[in-house]
């Protein structure tokens, strides 16, 4: 079988809450392996899309194909195993408050992998050091700070060596230097593990960093305005997303 | 098929270790070898040493076992040796929190936080203990500092929260209010009927069910029925916004949290509590009118002439205000556990629960109180 260049494929879509439109005519492809950034106003819907993709919410109209299969019309038991090969960011974080964060981690390798209880828990740890939270494995969520919330949720998002991570503004709330760091991490993880990786962001210097491809969404025409290389994307004829790219006024 | 091959050799009193797993192992592969690990007679055995010239590369896989294997040996009290630690690999290690010390061998670089001794249990209930007592005198006081605010500036309560928890705790319990003080009644005089008519006596059954439902059962039933669905919902109210940290926010912008959050709910339920109580007691009669008067050979009139005799003026103020009484007590106590509680999810069902329970102990409590001193 030939492997399908492109991981995810979007085509046609309407999203919105409620027959609330938020937005149109979505047309896009991630290749696998490439790092995809959505961009967009604050209330512009990119959470919205990245809810979608994951199979939260179905979508008012067109197709969402992950890995070949349109997950639109996927069941809950297909949902559950698609979801087992993706890992997931919350813009909140969305920690289990009722564990401490080394049980977040292990929450998945237990439930999913026949691993000694052991190992698993070493393996978090590992995961959590990659984060930089060695030694806070036994803080419960409401014990850390929120950048650290923010990491701790990516170490639970990469417990399973997913093909597909999905990061809702994984930065937000992260000082330069750990968002240096993170932005290591995610290449590392494209680079060495092959991953896909979707990502929310608005910074800026990290976008040019690290993204291969972005789209721009902008909240009064409700639908993709650019989409291309991040660098071609900046010399876009429309002024907008010029200024949203090179941060003038 | 295997192209690895944990390698254990002894040695005098202890065991060398060699050829760790590799991220190319699978699962399964990697699970073998930790059972080999815990598989070893350990007997005798005082150190273990790690040799890991071999260590084919550095990732999480690799680590995170050799973390897993020299956690298993600390834990038996086996010391570990870590031969040819590379400075890549040790830096992984430092991650997971292992590090090699000068002589060698691994130590872990942090200490599990909750070490639980007899001591420390006591020490923090006591604490917790005192704690708690000072919250109820800082809440009471701070409540009491808050009514008299209002019954200066009444303008300044929070009329529409009152108002929507009215709503919420009293026209919405009329339904089950009406079905449970019913039955309560009927059952009673079901079973005045049965018992006292053994005497001949199954007359004084509107006495029995007029006075026990107005005196002291319609208060309770719908006391209980308010704890159920409006002391709760109270609790975990509170405390969902603490999760959310709005109660913070709440005293940062200076907003009090007994004005904004207590009084309107602890007003409603003192509204509308003797309101459903007396509507609950009327029930109630009218249940053991209609098994008294179906059942025996009471008719109506005599039922109701019995019931309006025996009940006097001063036993409906007593119903009423003891509802009042445990209005307070429970849309106090609910408040402060939702106030008091831990801010996770696992906090909001606990202050449920214990919105409810205390509620019940402070309301049997009242109770007896207030009996003995309305009767002596
Ligand atoms: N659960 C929901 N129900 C109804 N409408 C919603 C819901 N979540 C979001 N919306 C609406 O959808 C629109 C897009 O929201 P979304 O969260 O996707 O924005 P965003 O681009 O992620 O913004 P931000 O950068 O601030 O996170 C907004 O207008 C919002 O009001
Ligand atoms: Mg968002």
């Amino acid at each position: 079988m030939m492997k399908n260049d492109n991981i995810v494929t979007v085509n046609g879509l309407d999203i919105g809450y409620d027959e609330n439109l938020v937005l149109k005519d979505i047309n896009f492809s991630v290749k696998r392996g490439e790092i995809f950034a959505i961009l967009g106003g604050s209330g512009s819907g990119k959470s919205t899309i990245l809810k979608h993709m994951i199979g939260l919410y179905k979508p008012l109209k067109g197709e969402i194909i992950i890995n070949g299969k349109d997950i639109v019309k996927f069941e809950e038991s297909e949902l559950i195993k698609l979801n087992q090969h993706i890992g997931v960011l919350y813009q909140s974080g969305a920690l289990f408050s009722s564990m401490n964060i080394l049980e977040n981690v292990m929450l998945p390798l237990r439930e999913f992998t026949e691993l000694p209880p052991e190992y698993t828990a070493s393996l978090s740890r590992a995961k959590l050091g990659l984060v930089g939270l060695s030694g806070f494995e036994d803080y419960y969520p409401h014990e850390l700070s929120g950048g650290m919330k923010k990491r701790a949720a990516i170490a639970r998002a990469l417990a399973l060596n997913p093909d597909i991570l999905f990061f809702d503004e994984p930065s937000a709330g992260l000082d330069p230097l750990t968002s240096i760091e993170l932005d290591d991490l995610i290449l590392e993880l494209k680079n060495e593990l092959g991953t896909t990786i979707i990502i929310v962001t608005h910074e800026l210097e990290s976008i040019f960093a690290i993204a291969d491809t972005i789209i721009v969404l902008d909240q009064n025409k409700k639908t993709i305005v650019a989409h291309g290389e991040p660098h071609k994307v900046r010399e876009s004829s429309i002024s907008w997303v010029r200024k949203f790219l090179n941060r003038s006024r | 098929m295997k192209n690895f091959n944990l390698n254990i050799s002894y040695f005098e009193e202890g065991l060398e270790l060699s050829n760790f797993p590799s991220s190319a192992e699978t699962d399964e592969e990697i699970t073998i070898c930790y059972r080999m690990i815990e598989g070893i007679e350990l007997k005798g055995i005082e150190e273990v040493v790690f040799d890991l010239s071999r260590i084919p590369g550095t990732d999480l896989k690799t680590t995170a076992f050799l973390d897993s294997a020299i956690r298993f040996f600390m834990r038996k009290k086996i010391k570990v040796k870590l031969n040819n630690l590379s400075s890549e690999l040790s830096k992984f290690l430092l991650k997971t929190g292992i590090r090699r010390d000068a002589t060698g061998y691994a130590t872990l670089l942090f200490k599990p936080r909750n070490d639980e001794s007899f001591f420390t249990n006591i020490g923090e209930s006591t604490l917790k203990f005192f704690k708690d007592a000072a919250n109820l005198f800082y809440f009471t006081g701070d409540l009491f500092y808050t009514i008299c605010k209002s019954i200066r500036h009444p303008s300044k309560v929070k009329w529409r929260e009152t108002f929507y928890y009215m709503d919420k705790a009293g026209t919405d319990a009329i339904p089950i209010v009406l079905l449970l003080c019913f039955l309560l009644g009927a059952i009673l005089a079901f079973q005045g009927i049965v018992q006292m008519g053994k005497f001949g006596l199954s007359i004084y059954t509107a006495n029995l069910v007029g006075l026990s439902i107005v005196k002291e059962l319609g208060a309770l039933m719908v006391a209980m029925i308010c704890v159920g669905r409006a002391g709760s919902a109270f609790a975990s109210e509170i405390s969902t916004m603490k999760v959310n940290e709005e109660i913070d926010a709440m005293k940062t912008m200076g907003l009090e949290i007994s004005s904004f959050l207590v009084l309107p709910k602890m007003l409603a339920l003192i509204l509308v509590m003797p309101l459903l109580t007396v509507v609950g007691n009327v029930a109630g009669i009218i249940g053991g009118m209609a098994v008294g008067t179906l059942t025996s050979d009471i008719t109506l009139s005599e039922y109701y002439l019995r019931t309006i005799s025996s009940l006097k003026c001063f036993d409906v103020f007593e119903s009423i205000f003891k509802s009042a009484i445990y209005a307070v007590l429970i849309s106090g106590i609910s408040c402060l556990r939702g106030i008091e509680a831990e801010k996770d999810a696992k906090g909001v069902g606990h202050s449920a629960t214990s919105a409810v329970v205390s509620s019940i102990f402070l309301i049997v409590v009242a109770d007896s109180i207030i009996t003995v001193i309305l009767n002596s």
